[in-house]
């Protein structure tokens, strides 16, 4: 009898990994279609006798630690192959590592000394740190300080990465947080609703409206990704001109109780009052794919993580409206996707490195590999590729709707640009502080006076705590 | 001679575990120290600034919190599991046979289901509105559900809720077998006597089984004060709503992995050091008092 058991228990053990094998679904990344289409337009130059001196003799194989999300991947699966065709001596071996790993890992790694050649990461990671200390000088090596700056469109990002010398050590490549509407397609077609006539938020609450009426309260209109969540308020005050007396840069002081902090969270809490936003509505990855929100606000990069994991979702994508009662929008709490080198590199290791990351600045159609088959997740930095296609664009010759889209994209978020002055991370002031303390004013548990005296009070704590270290 | 034999591979093991010991925890905790006097992200700067990361420390008004949090984990998971561990324990005692058996490893599978996948399930049955547990209770109760791990009145709770269902099958296991060993005789004897019940349970079970309580109490103390996993993976934001469920280990890997702050975060494991070591002084001396009487 035991013997049966056992062999039952076997079978059923076997077959339930069989079953498990499966149902995996394979990941949808064809590298081949993509290099395909990347032959037809990348004009792969012989090294120039300039460059020869750049260009290690030697073979020479990069470890690369890059953020998992699916864009990244797929950017990263086409941009590769190109590279190494293009420099056969040179290897590139990326491991992919989700968000909040590479968070902690980057640094501690640095510490242990075992870090990889190549790191990506986002530069409101080191906005207190001095980063002399952490990653290789690129400057002059890579570019002068006035070229790199030249070549980037935002600067801000760049400063991040500056030492008191002006010498430069990381790279902001693009950007994911700049923010917009996603939305399903079906629902606002359903409601009757034109999304590319929206450009300001009144419209936009006023669709939320409808949507809210039509469902009967069963669906919501707004989901808000933790770091628009974050910014939206911020940017509301910096737009109506209010940045001074909202933060002192010089004393390091918040004050939140100021009217025009009182106003946006006002409104905030109309939406709530109006079945808008239901702060507990579920999870930041399934209020939206479940259809519990019509609208997510979150960066162009949602558009990609969504199609990817959840393929059947017909959803589009417009940029962020204008904020309520201003032109345009203010992106406070920015970061960029960034490349870092380690400062252990030497020789034709360190030219390697440099070539890998001068490509990217340099040869701007390297980014238009994944576009044909996802949806690429950023407003990029780098200011040869934004006026290149822009001008292909103007000239008929670039016609893919998303590349145009993400050039444009690119030019607004990079206007609008706000550095805050604060020495809280951006992590800390979204999840610790904004989010923390709105879903608490959004639930009731605080009075609109109790959270704007809390949110001043918090702020100031990590405030000093942050400039004391 | 073979008297040396034994004493050499015995002394030779010993000192190997020693080593293994030295490294992996005094060494640790004496730089642990160290740099608790330090301002230091461990890569640009290591300034030495005496006793202000204490200050820093006992003077954030966090800080109450979280030995507060780590206090009430502490009584309601090892007092809740062992009270559940043991009333689950001296029931299927009474069973026989296969039910007996069947019982036992239903009650043994949380304990070797992989926590995070256990965290994964249990934040879709703590989803507010639509999760499982929250259309049971709109099912039952005319009250609107609490939104469980969002609300800083119910996410502790609902953290230790998961955790002692994943954790009071291996004790019980093990107060079970400690039922068993009751010798016959002394059932026997307690039934002529007249002691039935509740006499039975605080005069006969509980003093024979003592030293398995005993056991059972110290390393579940020792879990709770050093608790991280379960409480990381279900926390939203991190140490959740309004540090409702923020302890010493997850404070540890803010402090350390996302402020850089590695001198303030060696406070945070300095107290919890010191915390345990409390703890095992409490045990021991309940161990002294047993062999005594």
């Amino acid at each position: 009898m035991k013997r049966v058991l056992l062999i039952l228990l076997a079978a059923v053990l076997v077959a339930s990994m069989l079953f498990m094998g499966m149902g995996c679904k394979e990941p949808e990344i064809v590298v081949e279609t993509v290099v395909e289409t990347v032959t037809e337009t990348v004009e792969i130059e012989a090294p120039t006798e300039e460059a020869d001196s750049k260009i290690p003799e030697g073979d020479v194989t990069l470890d690369m630690w890059m953020q998992d999300s699916s864009s990244h991947q797929q950017w990263l699966n086409a941009y590769i192959p190109v590279f190494e065709a293009k420099y056969p001596n040179i290897t590139i071996n990326v491991s992919y590592i989700p968000y909040g790993d590479l968070l902690e890992k980057l640094l501690p790694s640095i510490a242990a000394g075992d870090e990889p050649a190549i790191m990506h990461g986002y530069d409101s990671w080191v906005t207190a740190q001095d980063v002399s200390g952490i990653f290789m000088k690129l400057t002059p090596d890579l570019y002068t300080q006035e070229e790199l700056r030249e070549k980037l469109y935002v600067n801000l990002a760049l400063d991040h990465f500056t030492d008191e010398n002006g010498d430069i050590y990381g790279i902001p490549a693009w950007s994911g947080a700049a923010g917009g509407v996603l939305y399903h397609k079906d629902v606002v077609d359903e409601v009757g609703i034109d999304m590319n006539a929206i450009e300001k938020w009144e419209q936009l609450e006023e669709a939320g409206k409808k949507i809210v009426e039509y469902y009967n309260g069963d669906m919501r209109a707004f989901w808000l990704h933790p770091g628009q969540l974050g910014n939206f308020a911020l940017g509301h005050i910096y737009k109506w001109g209010a940045e001074d007396k909202l933060f002192d840069k010089e004393s390091g002081v918040w004050d939140w109780t100021i009217p025009e902090s009182r106003k946006i969270h006002e409104i905030m809490l109309s939406w709530g009052e109006n079945g808008l936003w239901d702060v507990d509505a579920g999870d930041v990855h399934t209020v939206f794919p479940t259809k519990l929100a019509a609208f997510e606000l979150t960066g162009p990069w949602g558009k990609g993580f969504y199609s990817t994991n959840y393929p059947e979702l017909d959803m589009d994508y417009i940029k962020m409206p204008d904020f309520y009662e201003t032109d345009g929008i203010a992106n406070v709490l920015y970061h960029h996707s960034s490349f870092m080198l380690s400062s252990k590199l030497e020789g034709d290791e360190k030219l390697a490195a440099l070539l890998y990351v001068r490509e990217i600045i340099d040869n701007p159609s390297f980014f238009n590999m994944p576009l044909e088959g996802s949806d690429w997740g950023g407003a990029i930095n780098i200011k040869q590729w934004v006026d290149y296609t822009l001008e292909r664009a103007e000239a008929g010759k670039e016609t893919n709707e998303k590349v145009i889209t993400m050039a444009k994209l690119s030019e607004d978020f990079a206007n609008g640009l706000i550095d805050s002055g604060s020495m809280i991370p951006r992590g800390v002031i979204i999840n610790n502080l904004v989010k923390e303390l709105t879903h608490q004013l959004m639930r009731g548990d605080l009075t609109l006076d109790e959270f704007l005296v809390e949110m001043t009070t918090q702020f100031n704590i990590q405030e000093a705590d942050f400039r004391d270290q | 001679m073979k008297k040396l034999r034994i004493n050499s591979f015995a002394t030779t093991v010993s000192i190997v575990v020693l080593i293994y010991f030295l490294i992996v925890t005094v060494w640790p905790f004496v730089y642990s120290l160290y740099l608790s006097f330090f301002s230091t992200d461990l890569i640009t700067k290591q300034e030495f600034i005496g006793f202000k990361n204490y200050e820093k420390v006992f003077t954030n008004p966090v800080f109450r919190q979280i030995i507060t949090n780590n206090i009430i984990y502490l009584a309601v998971t090892v007092f809740g599991a062992i009270i559940i561990a043991l009333i689950l324990a001296y029931n299927i005692h009474k069973l026989s046979g296969w039910v007996k058996k069947l019982f036992l490893g239903i009650y043994f599978l949380p304990t070797i289901t992989s926590l995070v996948a256990t965290a994964a399930i249990w934040r879709q049955l703590y989803f507010p509105h639509t999760g499982f547990l929250a259309q049971l209770w709109n099912f039952i109760l005319p009250i609107e559900a609490p939104v469980f791990l969002r609300d800083q009145k119910t996410a502790l709770f609902s953290i230790m809720v998961m955790f002692v269902w994943r954790v009071v099958g291996m004790k019980m296991i093990i107060l079970h077998t400690a039922l068993d060993e009751i010798p016959d005789s002394i059932i026997d004897s307690a039934k002529i006597d007249g002691a039935y019940g509740w006499q039975y349970i605080t005069k006969i079970m509980i003093p024979h089984i003592r030293p398995q309580l005993i056991f059972l109490f110290a390393i579940s103390s020792i879990g709770a004060i050093r608790t991280f996993t379960e409480v990381y993976l279900l926390s939203d934001p991190v140490g959740g709503p309004n540090h409702s469920t923020e302890v010493l280990a997850v404070k540890y890997l803010e402090e350390a992995f996302e402020a850089l702050r590695f001198g303030r975060a060696s406070v945070y494991a300095i107290v919890m050091i010191f915390l345990l070591l409390g703890l095992v002084y409490i045990i021991y001396r309940s161990y002294q008092e047993k062999i005594e009487h």
